[in-house]
């Protein structure tokens, strides 16, 4: 029985399936132009420590750039189970979506 | 809208940067921060730069929390701490093996140097421990005396008082708690059917009230009241009865009277200034009296209060004359002063006359513990050296280590790990040496020293701690020039210009640890020789081939006659004689004021020895005028003398023979003989022919003996014929050159002591030296493939290797030999009759340093110079 995800963790965790190089920036921008609502980098850091936390990511400290202060970064990617929990919920997703009979009409 | 690019990237208000790192962990840093900075520059080039700053403000405050902060968890290195310390461990160890030679060498001089400063520390701690043991032992005084104008043996003080003087003391003074006084005696014990002579304590009924001898069983006040009862020891009593309780056993003392054993005490610790086997009332000594104030045959102690100050009670005690002693023709009934002597003091301060026992002496100690921290100093610059020069040799290494990124830290902790590591296992093996040479030293000394780890913790970690220490500076010496060393130079092989002054260094510590060993050379010579010529310097008379017998029994006296007549039956025995004294140590000395020719008060102090008519022949002692005492001449045995030179020399005469001398006449002088230690001059004496009254109670047959082959066959002669005339006395032959020998035991031992740790100091520098010329061999290997190279021959460089080295000895043994000599020419003044200090000693030393030096650097560099040059130029 796969767990449930809150709406901010399935949000972040599909972005980092998305995004090829997943970290903390590139998340919460990335999240800003898709969803249009901003997110502040401590929210995302603390989805992602919990995301990592239940297995769904991995990550790995990747290369420093002047623009960071010379700082490296985290790079997170999704894990096998991360992928199975994400197929999971849009299965369920699919499944109920598809018995709305008025949703048809909507395209 | 053409915003002008600013040349520099926009920074974040660095208020709140900084807040950042302050409160943020070191590993959250690089993603927290990193984060920030760049979403800081995204939002700058898009929103604007206060955009950028209120975010970034705003961001760095909402990270404010738990899980960012810096770890303040001690613990959490220690797992790191602890793996990183086996490493150093392991390589420490894997260097100490692999440079086993030196290492070795490092660790025999260390250890030696441990070994000896425990042994000696442990020996000085004894020492001053003596007579500690009593509970009262702080306030506890003897009370000796002073005899204005009596001087004996070098001194006019005496540790003897008279009986009457304890009970003075307590009657008049308040601030005496308890007196006691006593004697130590041997006395003619019979048990059963054994005989057997054995020394112990006639003492008041105070004993117990002043010190704190302990009772197994029975009561000792009791005992010691009770003039019928006797106190053993719990040794004595197993040596007598076994395992079977003596309590109410019955012992026989002198042949007449009885004693019943009515306690065991506890062995006196052998850190006392005297001994004893027995307690029992001072009552079963024939002779004593007491509140007697005319004969001072006994020892005093006194306890005083506690708080009491023992300078004020003394100072009233020099007024006891005055005031309290009785007086007799208007002149006070004794003529002495006393004075206190503290009990702790006793053994290794007091030197003056009738001691019970032979103290040490203080001097030895100072003298000892000198040598201790010289050895162990000698020992330490060893370390140091062969830390420096190791750190010197392995500079390459540094270089090395230093390229590929090893910290000063690690480098200095490394070398540091390596120098405490075989400092401490140095120190291991001292321990476990010293607990095995102990009981040795125990036995040679007869002494009662223990040591473990539990008993003397301050010793035990005293030692850990220095070991530590002297590891520990010797790590950390080398480590300032370890830090200079340039990685890229020390590769190439460019170092001296660090280690110049090292060497400097070096080079004084080596000559300083051979001075220290050459003075102690010289002074062991010294005292080897002064000892040889004090045993072999002509006494004056015979001592070989004469045996003693000493008595202490007029039932002895009583068949002297007897026993003469029959000892004179073996043709091996030459002559048999009685006197009261042997010539090894003769005490009794009085003033005599009656002479031909004397001046008005006019005095003189002379030793008295009853002798009969053949006791000049036992002892082969020449008459320089005049005759021998002889049975032709009546008057001899009642007022006759015979003087020694020095006593005719005193009196002023030149012409001795018929004068008139203490009531009678003198009829011969005999040639001056040593009758007293070394130390002191021969004084006046005289003989006269002795009576019952000498020689009943105690005394001694001299027994001359042919020099033959067969001495064991002489000895078990006389011992059948003496038990045959008197069954049950135990016999216990002395000779004379033995007892000499024992005489002079305490100086025989310090030389023996002495040359040992020379022996050792010079074991240690000698492998400073060694350690000091193997590395310089090593370093100038490619110096001495070259010169071969170029034709030199192998004399020729052991030549320019052994100079720098000779020069180091020379100095040392300038700088070493005035000092040897001040303090040699010292310690002989104390000696009456001694060696002048020849050259011959002292050159003997210089040679034999210079040839060891020679020796070494030869072996070292020889090897070096045969060694094919190819070989070491390819390096």
């Amino acid at each position: 029985m796969l767990p449930n995800l809150g709406l901010l963790e399935e949000r972040v965790l599909l972005l980092v399936m998305i995004l090829e190089d997943a970290y903390g920036v590139s998340i919460a921008e990335a999240y800003e132009a898709q969803i249009g609502k901003s997110i502040s980098v401590p929210a995302v850091h603390t989805v992602l420590k919990r995301l990592e936390k239940k297995g769904m990511i991995e990550s790995h400290m990747g290369p420093a750039t002047p623009e960071r202060g010379g700082r490296r970064k985290r790079l997170f990617d999704a894990t096998n189970y991360g992928y199975r929990v994400i197929a999971d919920i849009r299965d369920q997703r699919l499944k109920l979506w598809s018995m709305i009979p008025k949703l048809n009409r909507y395209g | 809208m053409a915003k002008p690019t600013s040349s520099t990237p926009p920074e974040p208000p660095q208020w709140a940067n900084r807040f950042l790192e302050w409160y943020c962990a070191e590993d959250l840093l690089d993603e927290i921060q990193g984060d920030l900075l760049e979403i800081y520059q995204h939002r700058a080039k898009d929103k604007g730069v206060s955009n950028a700053n209120i975010l970034f403000i705003k961001e760095v405050l909402l990270f404010f929390r738990p899980s960012s902060f810096k770890k303040k968890n001690p613990f959490e290195n220690l797992p790191i701490m602890l793996s990183l310390f086996q490493s150093y461990f392991k390589t420490a160890a894997r260097n100490i093996w692999k440079t086993k030679f030196f290492s070795s060498l490092n660790l025999i001089g260390l250890t030696i140097g441990f070994t000896s400063f425990l042994l000696i520390a442990l020996y000085i701690q004894y020492e001053l421990s003596y007579d500690r043991y009593h509970e009262k032992s702080d306030r506890i005084y003897r009370v000796a005396q002073v005899q204005k104008g009596n001087v004996f043996r070098g001194s006019d003080r005496f540790a003897l008082a008279p009986s009457a003087l304890g009970p003075a003391m307590e009657a008049n003074f308040p601030e005496v708690e308890a007196t006691t006084t006593l004697r130590v005696n041997e006395f003619l014990f019979t048990k059963d059917q054994e005989t057997f002579y054995a020394e112990g304590l006639f003492c008041d009924d105070a004993l117990f009230d002043v010190f704190s001898f302990e009772m197994i069983e029975g009561n000792g006040p009791a005992a010691i009241a009770d003039p019928n009862s006797i106190i053993l020891t719990q040794s004595f009593a197993k040596k007598h009865f076994g395992d079977s309780d003596p309590i109410g056993a019955t012992l026989v003392m002198e042949t007449d009277k009885s004693v019943v054993v009515k306690g065991i005490l506890e062995d006196p610790p052998k850190n006392s200034h005297f001994l004893f086997d027995y307690i029992t009332s001072f009552k079963n000594l024939s002779y004593y009296e007491p509140n007697e104030w005319d004969s001072n045959n006994y020892y005093a102690y006194a306890a005083l209060k506690e708080g009491q100050s023992s300078e004020e009670f003394a100072a009233k005690l020099i007024q006891l004359d005055r005031q309290y002693l009785p007086k007799r023709d208007g002149k006070p009934v004794s003529e002495s002063k006393f004075f206190l002597q503290d009990l702790e003091d006793i053994h290794l301060y007091s030197q003056i006359n009738f001691e019970m026992a032979a103290n040490g002496d203080i001097r030895y100690l100072y003298f000892f513990g000198a040598i201790g921290l010289i050895i162990l100093l000698i020992a330490a610059i060893n370390y140091l050296n062969f830390a420096t020069a190791d750190s010197e040799r392995r500079a390459v290494e540094v270089g090395m280590r230093k390229a590929l990124g090893a910290r000063r830290r690690q480098l200095v902790q490394q070398f540091l790990g390596e120098s405490i590591l075989l400092s401490f296992i140095s120190f291991i093996f001292a321990i476990l040496l010293v607990s095995v040479l102990l009981p040795l030293l125990n036995n040679y000394l007869g002494q009662q020293i223990s040591f473990s780890p539990g008993s003397d913790p301050k010793i035990f970690f005293g030692l850990l701690s220095l070991a530590l220490l002297i590891g520990g500076f010797s790590g950390l010496y080398p480590a300032f020039f370890i830090a200079r060393v340039a990685p890229v130079k020390a590769l190439k092989g460019q170092i001296i210009g660090i280690y110049q002054k090292s060497n400097w260094l070096r080079n004084t510590l080596v000559t300083g640890q051979f001075v220290a060993a050459i003075a102690l050379a010289i002074g062991s010579i010294v005292i080897f020789q002064q000892l040889k010529y004090v045993q072999n310097k002509r006494l004056g008379y015979n001592e070989d081939q004469v045996v003693y017998i000493p008595y202490f029994n007029s039932e002895v006296y009583k068949k002297s006659g007897l026993i003469r007549e029959q000892l004179l039956e073996n043709a091996q025995i030459e002559e048999v004689a009685i006197s009261q004294y042997v010539p090894l140590n003769m005490y009794s000395s009085h003033a005599v004021n009656d002479w031909e020719g004397r001046e008005e008060k006019e005095r003189i102090s002379i030793y008295a020895s009853p002798i009969d008519y053949n006791y000049l022949d036992v002892y082969g002692m020449e008459l320089a005028q005049g005759r021998n005492f002889s049975p032709e001449f009546p008057a001899d045995s009642t007022d006759r003398y015979i003087l020694n030179e020095t006593a005719v020399q005193a009196l002023g005469w030149e012409d001795p023979i018929g004068k008139q001398f203490n009531g009678g006449e003198v009829i011969g002088v005999v040639k001056d003989f040593h009758f007293q230690p070394f130390q002191l001059a021969i004084e006046p004496l005289y003989f006269i022919l002795g009576t019952a009254w000498h020689f009943s109670r105690r005394g001694n047959f001299s027994i001359k003996i042919k020099d033959s082959q067969d001495l064991q066959a002489t000895l078990s002669y006389i011992q059948t014929s003496v038990s045959d005339i008197l069954p049950g006395f135990p016999l216990e032959f002395q000779f004379m050159d033995e007892s000499l020998k024992q005489l002079y035991r305490s100086e025989h031992r310090l030389s023996r002591i002495f040359g040992i740790f020379t022996l050792l100091a010079l074991l240690i520098s000698a492998l400073g030296l060694l350690g000091l010329v193997s590395y310089n061999v090593v370093r100038r290997t490619k110096e001495i493939s070259i010169r071969k190279i170029l034709g030199a021959s192998a004399m020729g460089i052991v030549n320019l290797l052994s100079k720098d080295f000779l020069r180091l000895m020379s100095i040392a043994l300038i700088v070493a030999t005035p000092i040897a000599y001040l303090m040699a020419q010292k310690w002989l003044e104390s000696f009456a009759y001694r060696i002048t200090l020849s050259w011959e000693s002292f050159m003997l030393v210089a040679v034999i340093a210079i040839v060891l030096t020679i020796l070494m650097v030869g072996l070292q560099s020889l090897r070096a110079a045969l060694t094919n040059p190819v070989d070491q130029l390819r390096n």
